[in-house]
């Protein structure tokens, strides 16, 4: 379990340091005050593979394509947003350390010593004289893993001018991460859902999902056409066939989402933005009580975001019950730059200002 | 949730915070403020801190380990005030005292003095007893010298009919002194005789500006000096 966490010039966030962060970690702020920021800080330094970062631009709604030949300035406008106040003079450094003081931690920086100038261009160019190789200095990844072993992944292009983001292993423990307009992607649920059956574990899952909809019988994963790569069905009483779950409603799709990925994601973490996002208001307390109860059995770690005073209000029977397992953490923008700060609130707090039907939002 | 639970406190809005007992607390202590031209303080009542509305003292335990994590206590608030009644002599601060010391990050107040002063997550606190903290009662034994400046008749009947109901030989003083001001104001309104002091300050038909709340009105204007802010 992550208890802490700095981050360095990322994004909003010049310098921001979190302890004490616990099984549990609801966020709350206004717009614009680095909520997702912070989701995705965790996402990238427990990763620390340049491949992470297309996919986090992708859940903003910023495809990202990696293009041929690029410019240095073409190559380096990828990542320059990452930047805090797109200073990459400075490198952006995330860590985080778990329960048991191990750290790992990703340093981000265009690495001189690395250049490379593409001698050719991309075979089968109509017109090769057209392209000037341009000179790229490749993003340095520098990781420590858990485990303490070193290693230097790089976004770089290769003799060709083609790009390249090498992979390489994950830091820290396994971690799933929904965007707030992500609704489930089927193919994936569908191929967390075949493990966990493969595995012997997928009647949690149903058991679980139908603890929020009884009227639906089973679940399955289908790979027939039109859906064709593996799609999870519900078997719905009333109807003659089984019909996907996204196509039942999008919130139930969601939540199936969330119940597989904190099963999946055992002893990982998992980052859900904007939890409240299609699920009905009467669903809240279950939400809250599912997603407790299942961190508790497979030891996963929550980080949620939420507008949702009413979403949040109902987690306070569960807060109550265990405030150990929970904390606040509030983002805002104060003092004349109006930089973005997080001020962190125990278990105890939390639930005694929402029981009190306090604001406990910024502004 | 309820309607009321919607109309209750929600947040800090000003650099100063009273949290007074009840509503009627809160109906005197506004009118003071106002009449009396004390610097601004947001005025709320522990049944509006809390989702249980609860009040009274009882009230105040549900509703302060909630305050750190309300929006603005970190950067609207300066300074809190706590009001309450001194209905037992010492053990009425020692409960409070008590309540602020099993709050995370919260100061023990100085006991039995007559400032009172101490922190909860780094902000002053004060605490002001009612009467006062050398006096048993509540805000009825501070009110009385009022009330009967304005029901000057009813002094001697509301001491008769307490000598006849038995009620002034009760051991609880302060149950003594809400029972003559009750007793003496039940004339005032026809429709409801049940109507609070705090709607006789806020009516204007009781007056802040009595001698027998200077010593409020002074503690509330030397605030500022005395908590350090």
């Amino acid at each position: 379990m992550i208890e802490s966490l700095r981050i360095e010039n990322f994004r909003c966030f010049k310098v921001l340091e979190l302890h004490g962060l616990k099984r549990i970690n609801a966020i709350v702020g206004d717009n614009a005050t680095g909520k997702t920021v912070l989701l995705e800080a965790i996402r990238i330094g427990l990763a620390g593979t340049p491949g992470i970062i297309p996919w986090i631009s992708n859940s903003r709604g910023l495809l990202t394509v990696l293009i041929p030949n690029p410019t240095r300035e073409q190559f380096e406008s990828q990542w320059g947003d990452l930047f805090c106040e797109w200073n990459s003079s400075m490198p952006i450094f995330i860590s985080v350390q778990d329960s048991q003081g191990r750290t790992a931690a990703v340093r981000i920086f265009y690495d001189l010593s690395k250049a490379v100038t593409p001698q050719s261009p991309l075979s089968g160019e109509a017109e090769p004289s057209r392209i000037t190789p341009s000179t790229i200095i490749p993003l340095a990844f520098q990781r420590t893993h858990f485990s303490g072993e070193e290693s230097t992944l790089y976004a770089t292009v290769n003799p060709l001018g083609g790009q390249l983001l090498e992979p390489g292993p994950e830091l820290g423990p396994s971690c799933a991460f929904f965007c707030n307009t992500m609704f489930g992607f089927p193919p994936e649920n569908a191929s967390w859902f075949s493990k966990l059956s493969i595995d012997k574990r997928d009647r949690e899952v149903v058991e679980t999902f139908r603890h929020h909809f009884d009227y639906v019988e089973n679940l399955s994963t289908e790979t027939l056409l039109p859906y064709g790569q593996g799609v999870i069905y519900a078997d719905l009483p009333h109807l003659p066939k089984k019909i996907p779950v996204s196509l039942v409603s999008a919130g139930m799709n969601r939540l199936l989402s969330f119940i597989l990925a904190v099963v999946t994601f055992g002893e990982g973490v998992v980052l859900i933005d904007e939890v409240e996002n299609g699920i009905f208001y009467n669903q809240f307390f279950r939400l809250w009580e599912t997603l407790v109860n299942l961190v508790h059995q497979h030891h996963t770690q929550l980080f949620v975001t939420t507008h949702s005073l009413e979403c949040l209000r109902a987690s306070v029977p569960l807060i109550k019950e265990n405030p150990g397992d929970f904390c606040l953490l509030r983002t805002d923008r104060k003092g004349t730059d109006k930089q973005p700060q997080i001020q962190k609130f125990d278990g105890t707090q939390f639930g005694a200002a929402l029981d009190n039907y306090a604001e406990i939002r910024s502004r | 949730m309820s309607p009321a639970a919607e109309e209750s406190f929600k947040s800090f809005t000003k650099t100063r915070f009273i949290l007074c007992e009840g509503e009627d607390d809160k109906g005197f202590l506004e009118t003071i403020i106002k009449e009396c031209r004390i610097p601004e303080f947001q005025v709320c009542h522990a049944a509006e801190c809390n989702s249980e509305k609860t009040g009274g003292k009882d009230g105040f335990a549900k509703a302060l380990p909630g305050f750190e994590a309300t929006t603005g206590f970190s950067d609207v608030l300066k300074a809190l005030l706590i009001v309450t009644d001194n209905d037992e002599l010492v053990t009425s601060f020692r409960r409070i005292q008590q309540m602020l010391t099993n709050i995370k990050e919260c100061e023990c107040v100085a006991p039995e003095t007559v400032k009172h002063i101490g922190k909860i997550a780094g902000k002053p606190l004060a605490v002001l007893m009612i009467p006062s903290a050398e006096d048993e009662g509540n805000l009825e034994a501070l009110c009385l010298p009022e009330i009967h400046n304005k029901w000057p008749a009813a002094k001697k009947c509301v001491s008769a009919f307490m000598e006849c109901t038995g009620a002034d030989k009760w051991a609880k003083k302060g149950s003594v002194h809400k029972t003559r001001a009750r007793s003496a104001v039940v004339g005032f309104h026809e429709n409801d005789p049940y109507k609070g002091i705090g709607y006789l300050f806020r009516s204007g038909t009781l007056s802040t500006l009595n001698p027998c709340f200077h010593g409020v009105a002074q503690f509330l204007q030397n605030f500022d000096k005395l908590v350090g802010i």
